[in-house]
C-alpha cells in the first residue's frame, strides 16, 4: 500500500505489526544493523520502485543505496510521530528530487521537448504498445516526477508544488501533460 | 461551426485532468459536464486519461537485486550483516511460474488464511465483514486442494462484502476511510492468492487481477485528504465495468463448505 500520509489506522492487527516494525526502527537507531536489515527488507521494494520510476533504471540501485545509507545516518532523528515507512518515503522523495535537480541530465532533457516527438500514436497497433513502466520512464523529468508523485504515490498538488518548488498550476499542467503522453501507450 | 467546436475542445482538453481529479470549481465543473454531453472527443480523451490513472494506481513494486543491500551494508559499516532472506529471492519466488509441488506453496495460502482470520477477528466493524471459521494449518503442513478452494472462497466472500459496502457508499459520493483500509488488506490477500496455486486457473487468475485493480483504486482513496467523488466514481465504474460482483458470485469453487463466507 503506497500511502505517504497513511497511518496504522484503526485496525489493531496493522497497529501491532507497525509496533513491531517501530521496534526495529528504535533498535536500528541504536546501531543494530540486523534490525536495519529487516527494515530494508520490508521497504526496499517500494523505495527502489520509487527511484526507478522517478529517475530511471540506471540510477535506481544507487539511489536506493543512498536512501538507506542516509536513513541509517538520520535514524536518530526519527521520533516515531509517523510510521517508519512514511518517514523513509519522504526522505527518499527528497533525496531523489535533490539529486535529479542537480543533475545535468535533467537540464538536457528539459531543454527540448523530445517526449512529444517521441510519442507516436500506437493505439491502432496494440501489439506495439510499450510497457507502461517503460513509458513512464521515457517521460520528461518534470512531468514524470509529478506523475509518479501524484498518480502512483498519492501526493497532492500542494505537497508536490512545495517539494519541487513550483506552482500548483505547474504541477497540474505537468501531470496533465504526462497523462496525455501515457494514454498513447496503454497496452 | 467546426472551428467553434475545436476551440471549445482545446479549451477543455487542457482541463480534463483537473476534472478527473475533481479540482475544477463547481461552476466550471457543471459547464464542463454540459460540454461533455456533446463532445465525443473530450469524452474519449477523458476515458483514456482515466485509464492511465487506473493503471498508475495498480502498479506493483519490484525488489532490487542483492547487490544493493550488500553495498548498503558495507557503507554503514556492517558488511557481515546479510538479509535473512534476500529480497530478490522473495521477488523471484513471487514471479516464478507455478510449479509442480503444491505443498511447497502452502505458506502463502496459510498466511492468507491467517491474515483473513486476523482481519476478521480484529476489525472494528465485524458485522460487515464475514469472519472465517477455518483454522489455518500449521506452517509446513501439506495443504490439500480443498484448502486452496477454502482460501479462495473465503477471500471472495470477504471481498464481495467489502465491494458491496463500497458500492452502497459510493452511491452517496463519499466512502468511509475504513473501507479503504479494508481494501488495502484485501489487496494484500488478493496478491497472495495470485502467487498461490489458486491462480493456476486462468479464469480465477483473470478475476483476481481485476479484483487487484479495483481494490488498489479503493485502497488509494483515503490517501488523499480530499478524496473526492470523481475518484470514488472512478473506482465504482471500474467495479461495474469489470462486472466483479457477479463474476465473484459465479466463480465460488465447487465443493466449498456451505459455511464459508457467512458471518
Amino acid at each position: 500500500m503506497k500511502a505517504p500520509t497513511a497511518d496504522a489506522g484503526a485496525n489493531p492487527l496493522i497497529a501491532q505489526l507497525d509496533a513491531v516494525k517501530g521496534g526495529d526502527a528504535v533498535a536500528a537507531a541504536a546501531g543494530d544493523a540486523h534490525a536495519f536489515a529487516r527494515l530494508y527488507r520490508e521497504h526496499a521494494g517500494r523505495i527502489h520502485s520509487l527511484a526507478r520510476r522517478m529517475a530511471g533504471d540506471h540510477e535506481a540501485d544507487e539511489l536506493t543505496q543512498d536512501v538507506f545509507v542516509r536513513a541509517w545516518e538520520k535514524l536518530r532523528t526519527f521520533r516515531g510521530e509517523s510510521a517508519f515507512g512514511t518517514w523513509l518515503h519522504r526522505l527518499a522523495v527528497n533525496l531523489i528530487l535533490a539529486r535529479r535537480q542537480s543533475s545535468a541530465t535533467r537540464r538536457a532533457r528539459d531543454a527540448g521537448d523530445e517526449a512529444l516527438e517521441w510519442t507516436p500514436a500506437r493505439s491502432a497497433h496494440p501489439e506495439l504498445a510499450m510497457d507502461f513502466e517503460t513509458a513512464i520512464g521515457k517521460l520528461p523529468d518534470g512531468a514524470r516526477q509529478i506523475f509518479v508523485l501524484f498518480d502512483v504515490e498519492g501526493y497532492r498538488h500542494e505537497e508536490i508544488a512545495e517539494m519541487l518548488g513550483v506552482s500548483v498550476g505547474t504541477s497540474k499542467s505537468q501531470l496533465h501533460r504526462a497523462r496525455m503522453i501515457l494514454r498513447e501507450h496503454l497496452g | 461551426m467546426s472551428d467553434i467546436v475545436t476551440d471549445l475542445q482545446d479549451e477543455w482538453t487542457e482541463r480534463l485532468s483537473e476534472y478527473l481529479d475533481d479540482e475544477l470549481p463547481p461552476g466550471e465543473r457543471l459547464a464542463f459536464e454540459e460540454h461533455l454531453r456533446f463532445c465525443l472527443g473530450c469524452r474519449a480523451t477523458l476515458e483514456q486519461l482515466r485509464a492511465v490513472k487506473v493503471r498508475a494506481a495498480a502498479l506493483r513494486d519490484r525488489d532490487p537485486g542483492p547487490h544493493v543491500w550488500a553495498t548498503v551494508a558495507e557503507r554503514i559499516g556492517a558488511p557481515g550483516v546479510t538479509l535473512d532472506q534476500p529480497v530478490d529471492e522473495l521477488a523471484a519466488r513471487r514471479e516464478r511460474k507455478r510449479i509442480q509441488f503444491p505443498w511447497m506453496r502452502v505458506g502463502a495460502v496459510a498466511a492468507l488464511l491467517a491474515l483473513g482470520i486476523g482481519i476478521g477477528r480484529l476489525t472494528r466493524r465485524p458485522e460487515t465483514l464475514p469472519v472465517a471459521h477455518v483454522e489455518a494449518p500449521a506452517p509446513g503442513t501439506p495443504m490439500s486442494a480443498d484448502a486452496y478452494r477454502v482460501a479462495v472462497a473465503q477471500h471472495l466472500g470477504r471481498t464481495e462484502t467489502l465491494l458491496t459496502s463500497f458500492r452502497a457508499e459510493a452511491a452517496g459520493g463519499r466512502v468511509d476511510a475504513q473501507v479503504g483500509e479494508w481494501a488495502g488488506q484485501m489487496l494484500t490477500s488478493t496478491r497472495l492468492l495470485l502467487d498461490s496455486p489458486a491462480a493456476d486457473d486462468p479464469k480465477l487468475r483473470t478475476l483476481l487481477e481485476d479484483m487487484e485493480l479495483v481494490l488498489a483504486q479503493i485502497a488509494a482513496l483515503p490517501r488523499k485528504t480530499d478524496a473526492n467523488h470523481t475518484e470514488v466514481d472512478l473506482a465504482r465504474r471500474a467495479l461495474e465495468e469489470k462486472q466483479l460482483l457477479p463474476r465473484m458470485r459465479t466463480l465460488t469453487p465447487a465443493g466449498t463448505p456451505a459455511t464459508l463466507g457467512e458471518s
